[in-house]
């Protein structure tokens, strides 16, 4: 692709002031040292309604939102491509369940990560660890997801391109030292006030580009009657060769249970991932998080819109055997250069975001959960900030080798992915939330059972061009249907849980203590024990300032 | 987060649902479900509609009747997206603003707002 100067300069403008931002945040409402975990990786756990909702939004609505969802819409349609539109408001009744008792929890416990809890809840630092590891695994394709978005945009406006490999990925390594070392310096700060500047950007451009593009296409009927003839052309197509058509203008009788299964397998997945869980601990009370809820679909509306750019793409006669280059195709076709500039930003910032909170819960994992508890149990917590700090940078290299290194066309897949491994820790994490009735051993073997049926089946998916982990469903046992894979292993996990449990309950000896009370999971912030924090309770009101 | 490991060596009782134990008045003590069920029923019913309808896939899965040329199942998605929003409105309020606002008024004039250095 040729170089576009116009957009390209707007690009680096809009990326150099967030890059100010990210190096100035550390600043930003500072009560302590940046020196502690609860400073660094919680932003001193201060926020309060409007910030969290821009964090958790940031956080939620990725480079999956803005390349991997458009790309599978214009690729595979409905099925593929817009159960992720059911995903994201399932999405939030889910939150409103669990999420005020997971913040509630962890406040008077002083837990960082869902690791934290699930030790502190079953007495068992063998479980804590594999729930730590199982973050640290998922989250490395859904932080490989974010250089994926930042790749798309730069390969669009034509950096990247050159011949040797070094030349093409300079672009992207650049920005992502960019990132690395304001995360670095600010911590959850950095990300939190770099989403504003980010929903700024993308609101904007998803509302032009949601009137300005059906006008020049002739409309939403148009876009979707161009639609059911490219997938009356496919099914033709395919007919011809005797296969079936992978684009789909609607679920089918064989696909409704992918459908629903993706969408609810997707939802339940991801307030498991620690990121998601470090947005809400962030927020200074309780129900800040379940009034956000009511608000927050308001990210999923945007989602639906940006969803349709990859059917805008089909109407726009935008080809490309990359499907993750069809929505930054279609905004180089139908906007003007300096505002392509605009919508590129957009999209590369606001894979930055929550790649920067990814990698702080990951470091976090790390730290809390495995460095302390197994390696060096009388660490500091300046001590633990700066392993933290350390471990987000060596998470991030890892995720950029990850990228480089691996065929990444089907962008949506690397989240699909991450998902079957995080949901396998929803029965510790979710349901202990409520009850701990089930054995900590029936979870470990329980989660085992999960991963490696997991990871089997998704080892096990092929298309013609790649063989492995090509896709993330496949067919359920017993049922007979295709569906998401991380379901089907939450199904297997919940039953040899269940199983081992009923089994253990002969020896009651073995439960481990908890450490937490009933009263725990609902307590507010008046009740916490965490003296610093009183300071800062204030109205609600109060945070807007 | 030092002091937060306390609670690791903290020995526990449970403390008795419903029973106000002492430094609770005042505070946004979220109710439970022995206090309110029929709150709590009729929430889990609005946060459950959701999944029904958008899980039972086959129910909206029809090109027609379109809306402005876009096919049923894509406007009806977007339609239960608000009423979801709708929903949780309402069982925010049920569970969380309605108990808050009556507890204000119960405890309004006796103990007022408790005083940061009153903690234990």
């Amino acid at each position: 692709m040729t170089l576009d100067g116009v957009a390209l300069a707007v690009f680096i403008t809009l990326f150099a002031l967030v890059t100010v931002i990210g190096f100035t945040a550390g600043r930003w409402r500072r009560t302590a040292p940046l020196n502690t975990l609860d400073q660094w990786a919680l932003g001193g756990r201060s926020f309060g309604g409007f910030v969290t909702w821009f964090l958790l939004g940031g956080d939620l609505y990725t480079a999956y939102t803005f390349i991997a969802v458009p790309g599978a819409m214009y690729a595979l349609g409905a099925v593929s491509g817009w159960f992720a539109v059911a995903y994201t408001i399932l999405v939030w009744p889910i939150v409103f369940v669990l999420m005020p008792r997971l913040w509630s929890v962890s406040h008077k416990h002083g837990f960082v990560t869902p690791a934290d809890f699930v030790r502190g809840r079953f007495g068992s630092r063998g479980l804590g660890l594999a729930i730590a590891f199982t973050g640290l695994l998922a989250l490395m394709p859904y932080i490989a997801l974010q250089l994926v978005g930042i790749q798309s945009v730069l390969q669009v406006m034509g950096l990247g391109n050159g011949a040797s490999g070094f030349e093409q990925d300079l672009p992207l390594i650049i920005a992502f030292v960019i990132l690395a070392a304001f995360t670095y310096t600010s911590g959850l700060r950095a990300p939190a006030l770099i989403a504003f500047v980010k929903d700024f950007l993308v609101y904007l451009v998803v509302i032009v580009a949601v009137i300005y593009i059906p006008i020049r296409l002739g409309g939403y009927g148009q876009i979707f009657s161009a639609v059911e003839a490219h997938a009356n052309a496919a099914a033709a197509t395919a007919l011809a060769k005797h296969t079936t058509s992978t684009f789909a203008l609607l679920p089918s009788a064989k696909s409704y249970w992918a459908y629903a299964t993706l969408a609810l397998g997707s939802a339940m997945a991801l307030f498991m991932y620690p990121h998601s869980v470090t947005g809400v601990l962030a927020s200074r009370q309780r129900e800040t998080i379940r009034r956000n809820t009511v608000a927050l679909p308001l990210y999923s509306l945007m989602l639906a819109f940006i969803a349709l750019l990859g059917f805008m793409a089909i109407a726009a006669g935008i080809h490309t055997t990359n499907s993750r280059l069809a929505a930054p195709l279609l905004f180089r076709a139908m906007f003007p250069s300096w505002f392509a500039g605009v919508a590129y930003a957009a999209v590369a910032i606001g894979a930055l975001v929550p790649a920067a909170i990814m990698s702080i819960a990951a470091a976090n994992l790390f730290t809390r959960n495995i460095y302390r508890e197994f390696i060096r149990p009388s660490a500091k917590p300046s001590e633990e900030a700066q392993v933290s700090k350390i471990a987000s940078l060596v998470v991030k290299f890892g995720a950029l080798a990850f990228v480089l290194g691996i065929n990444t066309q089907n962008a949506i897949n690397l989240q699909l992915l991450g998902g079957i491994w995080i949901l396998q820790t929803f029965p510790s994490i979710g349901i202990g939330l409520f009850t701990r009735s089930l054995h900590r051993w029936g979870l470990i073997l329980g989660w085992l059972a999960g991963m490696v049926y997991g990871t089997y089946e998704a080892y096990g998916v092929s298309t013609a061009t790649v063989p492995h982990f090509a896709g993330s469903i496949a067919t359920i046992p017993v049922i007979g249907q295709t569906g998401y894979i991380a379901l089907t292993a939450l199904a297997l996990n919940l039953i040899v849980t269940i199983v081992v449990t009923i089994i253990l309950r002969l020896s009651p000896g073995t439960v481990g203590t908890d450490v937490t009370a009933p009263g725990d999971y609902v307590v507010d912030l008046p009740d916490t024990t965490l003296a610093p924090l009183l300071e800062l309770a204030g109205t609600e009101e109060g945070a807007r300032g | 987060m030092s002091t937060g490991r306390e609670g690791f060596a903290e020995p526990h009782q449970s403390r008795r649902e419903g029973v106000p134990q002492a430094g609770d008045v005042g505070k946004d003590q979220p109710s439970r479900f022995s206090d309110a069920p029929v709150a709590y029923i009729i929430s889990a019913g609005l946060l459950g509609s959701a999944f029904v309808a958008l899980l039972w896939v086959p129910s909206y899965a029809h090109l027609t009747p379109a809306l402005v040329g876009i096919p049923f199942f894509y406007w009806y998605s977007l339609l239960w997206l608000v009423i979801n929003s709708g929903c949780q409105l309402v069982a925010y309020q049920l569970l969380v603003a309605g108990p808050r606002r009556r507890r204000m008024r119960a405890t309004s004039g006796t103990s007022g707002t408790r005083q940061p250095g009153s903690q234990p």
